[in-house]
């Protein structure tokens, strides 16, 4: 007897159709993976779950009855609440605070009953395996991977049967997610029931009972876990077709020194010190640089183009003796950096894709301030074309695009500024399948050109994929550069976790 | 284009609200008074509406690009008092002296400008919180160089570069019209305006792609202070006397305006157009009261409920209210 | 300093302690008035006034938004409460009646706001104009003389320091108890922390916003209480000039931020009394009203400066 079921569900956002006709459903106590490319329709089908949105048509049955889910908190009376990616706690607020908010337990109607909240507090933590964390810290000091569980605290308090996790494991390392797998099983038996909604393929495949795929709208595939069913079906259920490399790599010659960086060091928003670092960009090269998620890479390059402080060491190009010092520094010295943060870093959401595009070099498209709009729309066109994007496109406010064809825009944008070096923060992140390859061939082809590309990924698949020579982040220290050739999944694994012996240590 | 497609144009302007509003507001006042429609009358609305403009178009840059200046009406009767006092210290009154006046007006501006934009840009101060400050020390200084009372004896020529007609129309509303004019140009057309909007949609972006945003950030403060100082020009012009207490209440009349002409106050969307519609409709309003007769007490009442009515239709949806 | 981390109530408010200690201390050395009874019972007597309106404004600024019209709401619920009295209402019914308009002022902000999603900011300034020409509407401009004896026996009183100050503290304590203990109060942190949070936890945070704006409407009526009693009449003209802005200035002055979530009633307490300190310390060394604006902005500027140098070492420097 399933404990959820949405038949026949439709919802249109203007003139978009987001969920055609859909189909969903969840029993009591399994852990079910929903999977879909980006705008496939997983969040709007999960908000309608949760009472954030109303369906245009289609039937919800919560326990064989039929419900009108069109606010949160009946959703939430009815034990359905969704964790989305940005977990929605309020950091000013103490941990105590954030897992009680809206159903403090009242003493008196008015006041807040102190001692039940704590201890209530206490017993839920424990059962979520957070027992070391500070009920009266401020959350937006703690780890991403402490406030996960607080989230999921949270969820319990609230009297949760139904648990949507949007996203959880994109911020964690390898332990922090055996952690909360861990929990999952454990609310799993309880009677409860998690959605699972993730792009991490592998990690689908290892916790979920069960996979719902959507793809442009439409559920096309329900199917259960079991050794028979690989990743590749379920990108196949995904977009619709079989990708046979993800990653296509064709090589490039590489040449000479581009940007040194010499005992690099700085500090991460927890304080931990990173570093000293040292490697070389080459001309013509993709240097790829991994590591387990928090190891500090998006700090790294922060450092680099002067976003974060610099504790010593320095950054030099070939070219010129000038030091990158400030961002302003960086853009004049060539360097075009694309930030992980696509929609909080990288875009200006409410402006069109085109100005986005050519935000840093008005100077040369302008005489006299005043900007040429005719000399602006050639070059976004020619760049559109080059990118493969559709120039409709470009008159678009840039919050409007695809998480693929955003990651175009700020592309553009480094290449309109004639960027020797390229340095991207986790490029191909969120974005569907079929546009990762298609950024990952462009990385190839700005290389080819000449210039130096370097890329930092926690996906291990990306960069062993993209990478002329890799290098390892690790708590340690980095290692390598290894050639594309020396490593492998497992050996990269190995050096991330420090298991093993390289030889080639830095 | 067919009267429909006009009509759908019009629609789709931020500002169309407002512009009807004037349009309607016009033509009810045209018939209810004769002396609506009196040129006089239009000199007189243009006349009062002049220092608003000159206001409303730096403050509409700077909302547009992310901040806010409270401080522009303390920035009036300083600057004011400085350019009295200078030109009360000139033995005679000459046509130099009028010009270096005039240069001393939009220079002092300026300077109070670029010390509100040095510490928003560099020391990463909060722009509401810190023009409250800054409008107590402006203020607060210009009650000392004036000794608390208004100064006369201004430069006569000074005030006849700024009073007097043009082709029927008062030479300072014309100046207000040029101003707008290039603040319009300025934020539609030059990179500056393309900056100010991108850093108002999403400064941190405009960091990260490397643009040197506090030099900007410095430079609308700039020019913010420095139309202050010509919208102190202008009134120490048109009343021919400067007065410590001036412009008390200007700028949340100019933020009024601005916001009421569609501009968005958490920034990345800026109209001139639109900045200059609301300063017009506000100008009618009040004149038409005062036409009509309504007796002082209650004008203020309801210019407030009109700007509360228009806020509510232009602004709506803009605001921090949007969980839903 | 590891003290100051084990017990954040000390780290957050050394600072302004500090600045309000060091400022008696100067002020005391400078002026021998300074430090007499008299002179310290009148600062209080001042402050009390500005206290309420500050603690109803950090209700405000907790949920993240702003209230530019509290000093226009004192004026009318001044002028109303006035007019009620004199006509023979009783004194608690007048007062209440006031109260209960201050309230209802900020009710209609509050709905406002939240209703049709306009910033605060200038519903607010709307409202400072509308109720500003209500008073004068009424009032026909001239101030009401005389206030009952009733009325003057609660919130004046007979001895050196007015029951004024006994009113701001209970108010204080009461707001100070209730921001951090009540469902409420966290519900207004919680808006102005992370609305969207706040409206998946199920708060309701339309009404959460009509309650911060009702409570700091009633707030400035209650201030208007205690102005009425200091100056035995009600003029419409009151709260013009600056209190509204030391009502924003003081919590900020004591460590509350604008965008909301960290929120604290006893910083608001702290920076009304350093305002208050400097005031009364200018006047005390003949320094003339005309500085006392000039000192009062930098000290704004410079709690603000402070407070962002603080965010910057918390971020880390990122």
């Amino acid at each position: 007897m399933p404990v959820i079921e949405m038949n026949r569900l439709t919802k249109r956002f203007g003139g978009i159709l987001a969920l055609d006709s859909v189909d969903f459903s969840l029993e009591a106590g399994e852990i079910v993976g929903l999977l879909g490319e980006n705008g496939a329709g997983k969040s709007t089908l999960m908000r309608i779950l949760s009472g954030a949105e109303t369906p245009d048509s289609g039937e919800i049955r919560v326990n064989e009855q039929v419900e009108t889910l069109d606010n949160p908190d009946y959703a939430l009376r009815l034990g359905i609440g969704m964790i989305p990616q940005e977990l929605l706690l309020v950091n000013e607020m103490t941990v105590e605070e954030n897992l009680f908010l809206g159903r403090e337990p009242r003493l008196a109607t008015v006041l807040v009953d102190h001692g039940r909240m704590r201890s209530l507090s206490l017993e839920t933590l424990i059962q979520v395996g957070g027992e070391e964390i500070d009920l009266d810290a401020e959350v937006g000091t703690l780890s991403k991977a402490d406030q996960q569980l607080i989230a999921i605290a949270r969820r319990i308090i609230q009297g949760g049967r139904i648990f949507v996790m949007d996203e959880p494991t994109s911020a964690l390392t390898e332990k922090e997610t055996n952690h909360l797998f861990s929990v999952m099983r454990r609310l799993r038996s309880e009677g409860r029931t998690v959605v699972f909604i993730s792009h991490r393929l592998e990690e689908v495949l290892e916790i979920c009972d069960r996979f719902f795929v959507l793809r442009d709208g439409r559920m096309v595939a329900s199917l259960e876990n079991g050794s028979s069913v690989t990743k590749a079906d379920l990108v196949r259920h995904m977009i619709g077709s079989d990708v046979r490399d993800e990653y296509p790599h064709e090589g490039s010659t590489q040449g000479a020194d581009l940007m040194t960086v010499t005992d690099l060091t700085f500090a991460n928003n927890q304080g931990r010190v990173i570093g000293p670092i040292t490697f070389s960009l080459h001309t013509g090269e993709i240097l790829g640089i991994t590591g387990l998620v928090g190891v500090g890479k998006t700090e790294l390059a922060q450092t680099i183009v002067g976003l974060r402080h610099r504790r010593s060491g320095s950054v030099q190009l070939a070219d010129t003796a000038r030091h990158v010092r400030t961002p302003v520094d960086a853009n004049r010295s060539g360097i075009g950096y694309v930030s992980e943060d696509r929609r909080g870093e990288g875009l200006v959401l409410g402006l069109q894709s085109l100005r986005n595009m050519t935000l840093t070099i008005l100077r040369s498209i302008s005489r006299f301030l005043t900007i040429r709009r005719g000399q602006e729309r050639e070059l976004g066109d020619e760049y559109a074309k080059r990118l493969n994007m559709k120039p409709e496109y470009l008159t678009l406010a840039a919050g409007k695009l695809s998480g693929g064809n955003q990651q175009k825009v700020v592309l553009s944008r480094r290449l309109m500024g004639d960027s020797s070096i390229l340095i991207l923060d986790e490029p191909t992140k969120g974005i569907d399948v079929g546009a990762k390859s298609e950024i990952a061939r462009l990385l190839g082809d700005f290389a080819r050109e000449g210039r130096g590309v370097l890329v930092l990924s926690s996906e291990p698949r990306e960069i062993l994929g993209v990478s002329d020579r890799i290098l390892v982040l690790t708590d340690d220290g980095i290692h390598g550069p290894f050639q594309r050739g020396d490593l492998d999944y497992g050996r990269l694994m190995a050096i991330e976790f420090g298991t093993q012996e390289d030889s080639d240590d830095r | 284009m067919t009267g429909e497609q006009v009509l759908r144009r019009f629609r789709g302007l931020p500002y169309a609200g407002p512009a009807g509003a004037v349009l309607v507001l016009a033509i009810v006042l045209g018939l209810m008074t004769p002396r609506f429609l009196d040129m006089n009358n239009f000199v007189n609305i243009a006349n009062q509406i002049t220092v608003n403009i000159i206001l409303a178009v730096g403050m509409t840059i700077l909302i547009t690009s992310g901040g806010i200046d409270l401080s522009v009406g303390a920035n009036i009767a300083l600057t004011g008092v400085i350019v009295a006092q200078f030109f009360r210290g000139m033995p005679e009154a000459t046509a130099g002296g009028a010009l270096v006046g005039i240069g001393i007006g939009i220079l002092v501006g300026a300077v109070l400008g670029l010390f509100n934009g040095l510490i928003v840009a560099y020391l990463n101060a909060p722009p509401f919180i810190t023009t409250l400050g800054t409008m107590s020390v402006f203020r607060g200084l210009a009650l000392v160089f004036s000794g608390g009372r208004p100064l006369m004896g201004i430069n006569p020529l000074f005030v006849g570069s700024f009073t007097g007609f043009i082709a029927g129309i008062p030479k300072q509303f014309l100046i207000a019209l040029l101003v707008a004019g290039l603040g319009g140009y300025l934020l539609n057309r030059t990179t500056i305006g393309r900056v100010a909007t991108a850093m108002g949609g999403n400064e941190r972006c405009t960091v990260v792609s490397g643009l040197p945003t506090k030099r900007y950030k410095v430079l609308f403060y700039m020019i913010t202070g420095g139309l202050a100082g010509i919208g102190a020009l202008m009134l120490t012009a048109m009343m021919a006397v400067a007065e410590p207490i001036a412009g008390t209440f200007y700028e949340l009349d100019a933020v009024a305006v601005v916001v009421i002409g569609g501009t968005s106050l958490m920034g990345g969307f800026g109209t001139m157009a639109g900045t200059i519609v609301g300063a017009i409709l506000l100008g009618i309003v009040r004149n038409g009261l005062n036409l009509v007769g309504v007796p002082a007490n209650y004008q203020q009442l309801i210019v407030g409920l009109i700007i509360m009515f228009a806020v509510i239709g232009v602004g709506r949806g803009k605001g921090v209210a949007n969980e839903r | 300093m590891r003290i100051s981390k084990r017990f954040p109530f000390i780290d957050r408010y050394l600072g302004v302690v500090i600045t309000l200690i060091a400022l008696n201390v100067i002020f005391a050395l400078a002026s021998p008035y300074y430090w007499s009874a008299y002179n310290l019972t009148n600062i209080l007597d001042h402050s009390s006034i500005s206290l309420i309106l500050s603690v109803g404004m950090v209700f405000v600024l907790a949920t993240g938004g702003i209230d530019l019209s509290v000093g226009s709401t004192l004026a009318l619920t001044g002028i109303i409460t006035a007019l009620a009295m004199k006509s023979g209402v009783p004194t608690v019914v007048a007062v209440l009646l006031g109260l209960g308009l201050g309230a209802a002022i900020g009710l209609v902000n509050g709905w406002v706001i939240a209703r049709f999603n306009v910033q605060p900011f200038i519903v607010t300034l709307a409202m400072l104009s509308i109720a500003r020409g209500l008073t004068l509407v009424i009032s026909g401009g001239n101030p009401i003389i005389g206030m009952p004896e009733g009325f003057m026996r609660v919130f004046s009183g007979p001895r050196l320091l007015s029951n004024g100050v006994y009113v701001a503290a209970i108010v204080a304590l009461i707001a100070g108890g209730a921001l951090v203990g009540t469902p409420l109060g966290r519900a207004l942190r919680s808006v102005g922390g992370n609305a969207e949070a706040a409206y998946l936890c199920g708060i309701n945070t339309k009404r959460v916003r009509m309650a911060a704006h009702s409570i700091a409407g009633g707030a400035a009526a209650m201030a208007s209480m205690l102005f009425m009693a200091g100056m035995d009449a009600a003029e419409p003209i009151a709260g013009l000039t600056t209190e509204w802005m030391e009502a924003i200035a003081a919590p900020v002055i004591g460590g509350n931020t604008l965008s909301g979530g960290r929120s604290f009633v006893f910083g608001a307490v702290l920076g009304v009394l350093i305002l208050s300190t400097i005031k009364s310390g200018l006047n005390m060394v003949g320094v003339g009203q005309h500085f006392q604006q000039i000192a009062i902005g930098s000290v704004i500027i410079a709690a603000v400066i402070i407070d962002s140098l603080r965010n910057q070492r918390r971020q880390g420097g990122a």
